[in-house]
Formats: structure tokens, sequence, C-alpha cells
């Protein structure tokens, strides 16, 4: 996992719990007193070892955390340079994730030790869609509920998200139907 | 399809969304979809010129080189938009193709210009080219962070080695700090000053520890004890506090381990090291001072002991000695008791008075009185105190007086002589032969004043080295050795000590085992130009002779005592052991006063005054008065003391105070008028008639050698001179006085049977001042005293009035009660004089003046009812003189009364 997830992890526990909790965090986790550098690749275990100690300090269960981790993420990657790239990728939630993939293809050529996950878009109508995610990570479907969430604010829509988990129905991958409650207006 | 390279038109705006194909014309015949977004009001038709400038592959090219030149590299600048436009060129017949995309150089451009991922072919890397950018801002962002978090760090590093410093440098201690691998990690200003290193600490930091301990062995007195030290502290890692080094060069250090952890990981260690010198200097001085306390807090222990020893044993005597008395005991047990009882409380007293004297000098409530005085006689006079105790002990006691000496130098004689007293007194006291030796030399003598070194030696002996100092200090006393007990309160050497520092000097020492001992002090006296201060007037005659005492006592120590005071109060005073002596003395000389023991062996006190009185009743002789001492406070020991004549009974122990008080009180200070007469009874109407004139006393000599014996040593202010003497005739007895030293200026009237010119001119050519013929009358005495004696201003050393004359108007209604009255009189002379002893009791004096006054009149004796007048006034008026004086008068004038009256009765 490269630097900049970790990044965000650290900021978001700053900001909600402050620099406290996350001292006892990475102390908890056995992470160096150390800023994270952003293109550096960290071990995932790294990373998974801090979100399960923020679980064990906050007293949150992890598929919450990660969903708030995930909402956090669309803002902070777009306030850490990233916002122009992603504003690339489309004027609404749908034309976004439908072009997920090429970013996600795109951003791997700076980030050669990625290992990004894939996105696929399907059964789009102008008030739902599919989101197939293939991923070798586990564990990190929460993270995405939590992305769509930050994009639909991002993209000023409420949304309805439902999933099906991965071996669900034999799936190899894991599905997220996204049903739009409200359109705001388009950024 | 020309222009379109087999793509066909929608192929070619799918695969290159920004190209532009012109003609040979330069005009623009085909624009991609992308370009559109670019340049919106791009026609086709227009010029290749108006809507984009070449910057590459040369500016100035014209249309036709470009397609020449195709395919080419073009980089082209769109006009309107600032975007540049890069690819390549494709020449096909009369089109040429340009193939490229937006050069963006970041990522915020893509919003500026509105285009979005669509906008772009699939296989345009521009997009993968932002991601980069956006790759390296990043990565720039966090080396800009990191930059600046190193440099915050770095700036708080600074700080603290700046506080560490301020601290080390301002630490007391020298540190030294080694990293784990045995490196200086940090040391401070005060670790190379103690070290004597002249590099600065910053210097030593990185070097080699072990090195430097090596170097800095050979200055500790233990270098390998050092070494071996640091290696222990080293091996065992365990903090340790105050291992003490000591330097070559004195100093003291102490030194503290601490090993540094950081977890379990060993990370160094620090010495620190302390300067201890003075304070374990302050340390050992305070032991000593503890020591010391200790030693004096055991000798004031011993003092104590010593002290109840020394007390109680003569108290014992005291007591054992009193019960005895309350039995029946011979005269000479009871003598002999008395005596005893007598020294031994004696003993007591001088026991007391030391302690007393040295509590004195302890709370500094002593003065110096300092006063013109002889050095030369003080010596003598210490010599002289000590003589007899040298004496008894076989012991030679030199003297030895630099002729050198002043005459009178300021000091404060008694001071100085209690030191001398002390020392030559434990100079007899610890030397068993040989001699003992009293010195006073002239060290320096200038214009204005001298150096004295006073010197007592001995060669007893001697003081063991080790207790030469201590021998000072407060109640120790040298051991006893196997011959002789120590006694006395171990206060006199530090009284003395005391004393001399006060008067500005030191008492030295030298002294060696077996040899002997010698103490010495140099004094520097101011010389006294003026002359020693004339003895009090009250005690001496103005020729400046004292007033002479005779002094019956048989203990040789009580003696000495009472010899002291009265010399040092100015009297002569002359000794007898016993009363026969005594008696033997006064019937010789002509004393001013006895004062007497009263238990003497041979004859005692009572038995002396008794005789005295009895003498004085039957011959010319004045009345001596007499003062006993007895160590029986008894009431009947006083009333027979009264009985026998004496004029007061001082009971032991005598203070000083108490005695010159009886002593200035009875003294007899009237002027003496010496009749030479072979007569008895001429002598004695002589004497008396003398008396009747003044405050004048007569002394009688029966004959011209007696006379010549004692005029001048009688200290006489006028001879009366028979001319028919037995023996030396008067003439001759006149010459003889004149050759006495001090005789010329004697006044000697002859009083002679003879009478004329012609024996006038014989006495007058042998040396008398003038003649009278017998019988003389009271007024021709009165009128020779008055010329002689009684000279106003002169010599009356109490002018007062006369006193009363005697005119007896006797009621015979009350002549039964006469004596009895006249006895009472007498009485009151007594408690006259007692009245105005300590204290004072002037109220007394008024009381007994007022009833004289009252009663003398109506008894027919106005002169006691005048005195008593007097002594009233002078009562009230405190006036210790007038009252002495008057009751002088008064005995006098009783003394007249009852020979009125005893020449009436017959």
């Amino acid at each position: 996992m490269y630097g900049l997830v970790n990044s965000a992890l650290q900021e978001f526990v700053v900001a909600r719990h402050g620099e406290g909790v996350w001292q006892r965090i990475r102390e908890r986790a056995g992470v160096r007193a150390e800023p994270f550098v952003t293109m550096k690749t960290y071990p995932d275990s790294l990373t998974y070892d801090l979100v399960g100690a923020a679980c064990t300090e906050l007293g949150l269960d992890g598929e919450v955390f990660l969903a708030e981790l995930g909402v956090f993420w669309i803002q902070y990657a777009s306030d850490r340079g990233y916002g122009s790239l992603m504003n690339l990728a489309g004027n609404s939630l749908f034309e976004f994730l439908q072009n997920l993939d090429a970013m996600h293809a795109r951003v791997a050529l700076s980030y050669p030790e990625l290992k990004p996950p894939s996105f696929r878009c399907t059964e789009v109508t102008p008030d739902s869609a599919t989101l197939h995610y293939y991923s070798h990570r586990p564990g990190l479907l929460p993270f995405v509920r939590g992305l769509l969430s930050g994009l639909a604010d991002r993209f000023s829509v409420r949304i309805e998200v439902t999933t099906t988990p991965r071996g669900a129905d034999g799936a190899d991958h894991d599905q997220l139907h996204i049903r739009v409650l409200s359109q705001g207006s388009v950024r | 399809m020309s222009g379109t390279f087999g793509l066909g038109p929608e192929g070619l705006r799918q695969a290159f969304p920004f190209h532009m194909v012109i003609d040979l014309q330069g005009r623009i015949v085909q624009r991609g979809p992308s370009l559109l977004r670019l340049v919106p009001d791009l026609r086709v038709g227009d010029a290749l010129e108006d809507i984009a400038r070449l910057v590459r592959p040369t500016p100035t090219l014209n249309v036709g080189e470009l397609f020449r030149s195709a395919p080419e590299f073009f980089v082209l600048e769109l006009v309107g938009c600032d975007v540049l436009l890069r690819g390549q060129t494709l020449a096909q017949g009369d089109h040429l193709l340009f193939l490229g995309s937006p050069w963006l150089t970041h990522s915020q451009q893509l919003e500026d210009l509105n285009l979005r991922l669509s906008h772009f072919a699939l296989h345009d890397p521009v997009i993968d080219y932002v991601a980069l950018l956006q790759s390296k801002n990043s990565s720039l962002e966090d080396a800009n962070r990191l930059a600046a978090a190193l440099t915050q760090a770095l700036d708080e590093r600074e700080r603290a080695r700046s506080r560490l410093s301020a601290l080390m440098s301002r630490l007391p201690y020298g540190v030294l700090a080694e990293d784990e691998s045995g490196n200086i990690a940090l040391t401070n200003q005060a670790f190379c000053d103690m070290f004597r290193i002249q590099a600065p600490p910053e210097a030593l930091v990185g070097g080699d520890c072990s090195e430097a301990a090596a170097a800095a062995a050979p200055l500790f007195r233990d270098p390998a004890g050092f070494l071996s030290l640091i290696a222990e502290r080293l091996t065992h890692r365990i903090p340790v506090t105050q291992d003490v080094l000591e330097l070559v060069d004195g100093r003291v250090l102490e030194r503290d381990y601490v090993p540094v952890f950081e977890g379990e990981t060993y990370r160094g260690h620090l010495w620190l090291y302390r300067d201890v010198t003075e304070a374990r200097r302050g340390q050992e001085e305070l032991l000593f001072a503890r020591a010391r306390a200790e030693e004096a807090n055991h000798a004031k222990g011993a003092f104590l002991a010593m002290m109840s020893h020394e007390m109680r044993t003569p108290l014992g005597v005291v007591v054992g000695l009193s019960d005895l008395l309350a039995e029946e005991l011979s005269p000479h047990e009871r003598t002999d008791y008395l005596a005893r009882l007598r020294a031994n409380a004696s003993a007591l007293l001088a026991l007391v008075d030391e302690v007393l004297d040295f509590s004195r000098l302890e709370s500094h409530a002593v003065e110096l009185h300092e006063l013109p005085f002889s050095p030369a006689g003080l010596v003598d006079d210490v010599r002289r105190s000590l003589a007899v105790r040298a004496e008894q002990k076989g012991l030679a006691l030199e003297f030895e007086v630099d002729a050198r000496i002043p005459r009178a130098v300021i000091g404060d004689e008694n001071r100085l002589r209690q030191v001398l007293v002390n020392l030559l007194t434990n100079a007899v006291k610890f030397t068993s032969s040989g001699h003992v030796r009293i010195s006073a030399r002239v060290l320096a003598l200038e214009s204005d004043g001298a150096t004295i070194r006073y010197e007592v030696s001995d060669t007893g002996r001697g003081i063991p080295a080790d207790m030469q100092q201590k021998i000072f200090e407060r109640f120790v006393r040298l051991p006893a050795n196997t011959t002789q007990r120590s006694e006395g309160t171990g206060l006199g050497l530090t009284i003395c000590r005391t004393l001399v520092e006060k008067m500005g000097s030191e008492i030295r020492l030298s002294s060696a085992e077996g040899t002997g001992s010698s103490f010495w002090f140099d004094l520097e006296h101011p010389l006294a130009y003026e002359p020693l201060p004339a003895q009090p007037e009250r005690k001496t005659w103005t020729d400046g002779n004292a007033w002479s005492i005779l002094l019956a006592e048989d203990d040789p120590d009580n003696r000495l005592v009472l010899t002291q005071a009265l010399e040092r109060a100015g009297y002569d005073v002359d000794v007898a052991n016993d009363g026969t002596i005594a008696l033997e003395k006064a019937k010789a000389l002509d004393y001013d006063l006895l004062i007497t023991d009263v238990s003497m062996p041979n004859m005692d006190g009572f038995e002396l005054t008794q005789r005295l009185r009895e003498l004085e009743a039957h011959s010319p002789r004045s009345r001596l008065p007499i003062v006993g001492l007895s160590a029986h406070a008894l009431a009947n020991h006083r009333e027979r003391a009264t009985a026998v004549g004496m004029d007061a009974y001082l009971t032991k122990p005598i203070g000083r105070g108490d005695l010159l008080e009886a002593v200035n009180r009875h003294v007899d200070r009237r002027k003496r008028v010496m009749i030479v007469d072979d007569s008895e009874d001429a002598a004695r109407v002589l004497s008396r008639l003398v008396e009747r004139c003044g405050p004048v006393r007569a002394l009688w000599a029966s004959d011209g050698a007696r006379a010549v014996a004692r005029a001048l040593r009688s200290k006489v202010s006028l001879v009366l001179l028979d001319g028919q003497l037995f023996g030396m005739s008067g003439e001759d007895t006149a010459r003889a006085l004149r050759r006495q030293e001090g005789g010329a200026e004697l006044p000697i009237v002859a009083v002679t049977g003879e009478a004329g010119v012609d024996a006038a001119r014989r006495y007058r050519a042998a040396g008398c001042n003038e003649h009278v013929a017998k019988p003389v009358s009271k007024a021709t005495v009165k009128d020779i005293l008055e010329r002689y004696v009684l000279v106003p201003g002169k010599s009356d050393p109490s002018p007062s009035p006369s006193p009363p004359s005697v005119a007896l108007a006797l009621d015979p209604e009350v002549s039964d009660m006469i004596p009895g009255y006249l006895l009472n009189r007498r009485a009151d002379v007594a408690r006259l004089r007692a009245a105005i002893g300590t204290g004072g009791r002037f109220d007394e004096v008024r009381s007994i003046g007022h009833k004289m006054k009252g009663t003398g009149k109506a008894y027919g004796f106005a002169g006691v009812s005048e005195l008593g007048d007097e002594l009233e006034r002078a009562g009230a008026q405190r006036d210790r003189e007038r009252i002495t004086e008057l009751s002088y008068q008064l005995e006098r004038h009783l003394d007249e009364i009852e020979a009125l009256l005893s020449e009436r009765r017959h």
C-alpha cells in the first residue's frame, strides 16, 4: 500500500479524534513515529494493523471505520492534488464510475508497484448502475461503499447502495448496486 | 479517401481527437472533435497561420517546406488558448496531417481547458503524463513537508543543544557522557577545569574515553585504582554515587556513575565529578570541633567531679570539726580545731573565688582598669607573696628586674598581679627541688612606651608536650603523679590566658619533662609620665607615708591574704605570728590599727586586746583601734569582743571589701605628736593636753634613744622634747633626730624645766624649732599644735570644727543615771560606726543623733547635744566622712567627760 493511503488514515484519525488518539493507535499498531512518504510502498499489513488498532482504540466496528475512511478518502485525494484527475473522470457519478477503471489504470503508471483494484460499471441507467469490484485485498468492500458515499457527496446526489459480496450467487467479485434517490446540481 | 489515412473520418476522430488536416495552401480542411474544445471557432477553410503559430520544426518554414519535411515532429502554439499542440506531421498527396495532443504541464490545465477523459484517445499517454506530474507534485509536497519537519527538528535539536550547553556550563559538576561505544558524547567546562584540560569541551566530543582516562590517571594518587574502579563500574553498569578519588595535588573528588538505558538497551553512561575538597575539610573541621567539644564536655564533667571532691573535702572537715567543737574539748584541741576549720574554709573560699573569677571572665564581665603602676614593685610584691611558701618547700625564689624597667607604666596592676601570682604559685606547687624564678625584662623601650616580658620559670617536673596546649584549656589539670595530688580547679591557667589576652598578649610556654617549665608573655605598656597615683588621702599621711597596721595572725595563708589586701590598699603592714609577739610590737611601736585573729597560740586575740586596753589605761599611750577577726560568728564571741575593747569584730571568711571598710573606719587617722619625757606622769598630762586640743594623737617615748628610733618611723608631725632625759639628753636627741633622713623638716619643740633666752638659744642650736618652759598651759599647747600640726589647709586631713568643749552642768537629780547614760553613748559610738558600714544605715545615724541632741543637755552634757545635732544633720546628708569624724569626736568627748567626772570624784 502506498504511503498516500496511510497518510489518509492518519489525517482521518487526527481530524476526527486528535493527535493523541493517533499516537496511541500508532503505538498500538507498533508503527514508528515518522511521516508517511506518499510515493513509498508500505506493507499492506501495516495498514491493516493501523486499521485494527484504530478500531480497538476507538471501539468501532471495522466496517464502520472503513466506510468512514472511504468517505474521507475522496476529499483527501482531491485535496492532495488528485482533484483535477478526479474531475477528468467525469461530470456525474455514473460517468465517473464508468471511467473509474481507466482512471486506476492511468494512475497505476506513476505507481509502478500499485496493485490497484479493478472496477466495471454495468447496467447503467439514469437512476441506477452496478459497480463490479475486483480486488486481491480482502475486506475492503466497506471502504468501497464509503468511497461511493464520498463520491455521491462530491456529485451532490443521494444514493442507496446494496451489495452482493463476493461468493454470493457464485460471484468471483463484489457487486455494489447503486440507486440514485435524488439528483443534486451537476458539478 | 483522401486525408483519412485509411482510418475513415470516424476512426481518425476517435484515434486522434485533436488532429488537423491542411491543404497545400495551408488551409484547414479537417479537424478533430477535441481540437474544437480548444479552439471552438475553428472553421474548415481557416488558414493555419491564423489559428496556430509553428514552434517546431522551424517557425519560419512555409507550408510547402512542411509538406516536404513530413513526417516531422511538430509543436504548434494554438492562438487564443495558450495551448501547445504536440505530435507529428504526415503528408499524403496534397494533404498534410497534424497528429497530436495538447502538451499539458499541470493537471490543473485539464480543468482550465474543460477536458475530460473521453476527450482523449485511449492510447494517448498525456493523461498518464499528467498522472506522473501529479505523482511528482505529491513527492515534491512530501519532500517539502519532510524538509520542513527536518528543519523544525533541527531547530528543536539546536535549541535543546544550546539549553543543554548552558545547563552544562553552569553545572558545578564536571560532566562526562560516554556513548555505548565508549566515545565522549558530551562534556563541560567544569570537567575540563577539574582535570586541567586546555581544550574546550566541544573539542573532546568523539574522543575515546578509555584513552582519556589513561591520560588522566597520573593526576590521581592511586592511578591503577582509578582505572580499575572505572573498569568495575563499566562491568556492572549499576548506578553508583560518591566514589571518592584523591588527586595528587590534594584535591578530593566525588564521582557518580549513571548508566543510561533505553528500555533494556544500554546507551552509554554519565560520569559526574564534584570537587569536595572544601566540604570534606569543613567536615573534618567539624569532626575536630566535635571532638574538641566532647573533650571540653569531658573536661567539664571532670571539673564538676573534681569541684565536688575539692569542695567536699574541706566541707567534710568543716562539718566534722564543727561537730567536735560542740563537745567538751581542751583549750589546745579547741585552738587546733579552730585553726583547721579556718584553713579548710579558706581553701574553700579560694576555690569559690577562682570559679567566680573564671565565670566573670567567661561572661566578659571583667574590665581592665589601666592606671599607672610600678612594674618592678609589682614583681617584687609577687615574689614576696610566695616567699614563705617557696621557703617552706626549700626552693630558691629568684627574682630579676631589668635595670631599664620604667619607674611607672600604664596597665592593670591588679590583674597582672593575679596572673603572676598564679603562675608563680603553680611554679612553687610543681617544683620539688631547685628554684623558681620571676623576672621582668625590657624588650623594647620607646619614648612613649615599653615592651616588658614577664616570665615565671621553674625547675619542676615539666609539662608533657601533649599537655602543653591543653593546660590552658578550661578545667584541665596536670595529671597526678605518684608523689603529688592534683589539686585546684584547673581554671588558673585559663584565667591567666584570658587575662593576658585581654591585655593584648598571649602566654607562651616552653617546657621539657623533668627539667622544668617557663611561662612568659610580653606586654606593651604606655609610659606613665605622671607620678604614681597618690594613695587615697584618708589612708596616708600628707608626706606620702602609709598608715601602719599591725596584723596578728598565726595562719600563714591568712596572713598572706590579709597582708596583700591591706598593702594593695596602701597600708603599711607589720605582722605578728601570735598574741605575745603582737603585744610586744604594739607596746614598742606606734601603729594606727591592730587587726588580730581571735584564735592564736600563746595569747589569743581577746587577751591581747584586754592587755593593750589595760596598758593604755595606765600609761600615756593613746587608744589603739583594734579589729578582731574570727571564724566564730556566735553572739557570745561578739559580746566578748566588745567587752574586751575591740572596736570591730569580723567573722571569716572576710571579704576584701568588708576588711577594708572596717580598717578604713577604725584606723586612727589623727596626726601624731611624740612626747619625749622620762616622767610617765608628766607625759600623761601633756599627752592629755595635746589630745584635747584637736584631732591629734599623742605618742610617748620614755627616752631619747626610743624617740630617735621611732619618731620618723612613726611618722610624727611634731616632737615635744623634754630636756632632762635619762641617757641621751634633749639636745642630743634633737641633733640625732635632725641627722636622720627626713629629720631636717621635722618640727621639734623643746618643752623643758629650764627657762630663759639662754635655754632657748641652746635648744635652737641643737636643732629645735623653739623652746617652751614648763609648765605649759593648754593654750600654749594649742598654739604650738596650731602652728606645727593643725595648720588649717596644710595638713589637717579632716578639717572640721573643733569638738565641743566639755562644759558640765550636772543636775544632782540625775547624777546616779549618768554612768548608765555615758555607757549608752559609748555604745552609740560603736553603733554609729557600724551604721556607716556596707549599705549605710543613715536613718539610724539620724535617730542616734536626734536622741543625743534631745538628752545631752538634760544630763548636763551640752557638748553631747551639740554633737547629736551635728550627727543628725550628717546622717540626713548621708555624709560618711563627717559621721566618722563625729564618732571620733564623740568618743573623745566622752573620754573627757569621764576624765572630768573622775577628777571631780577625787
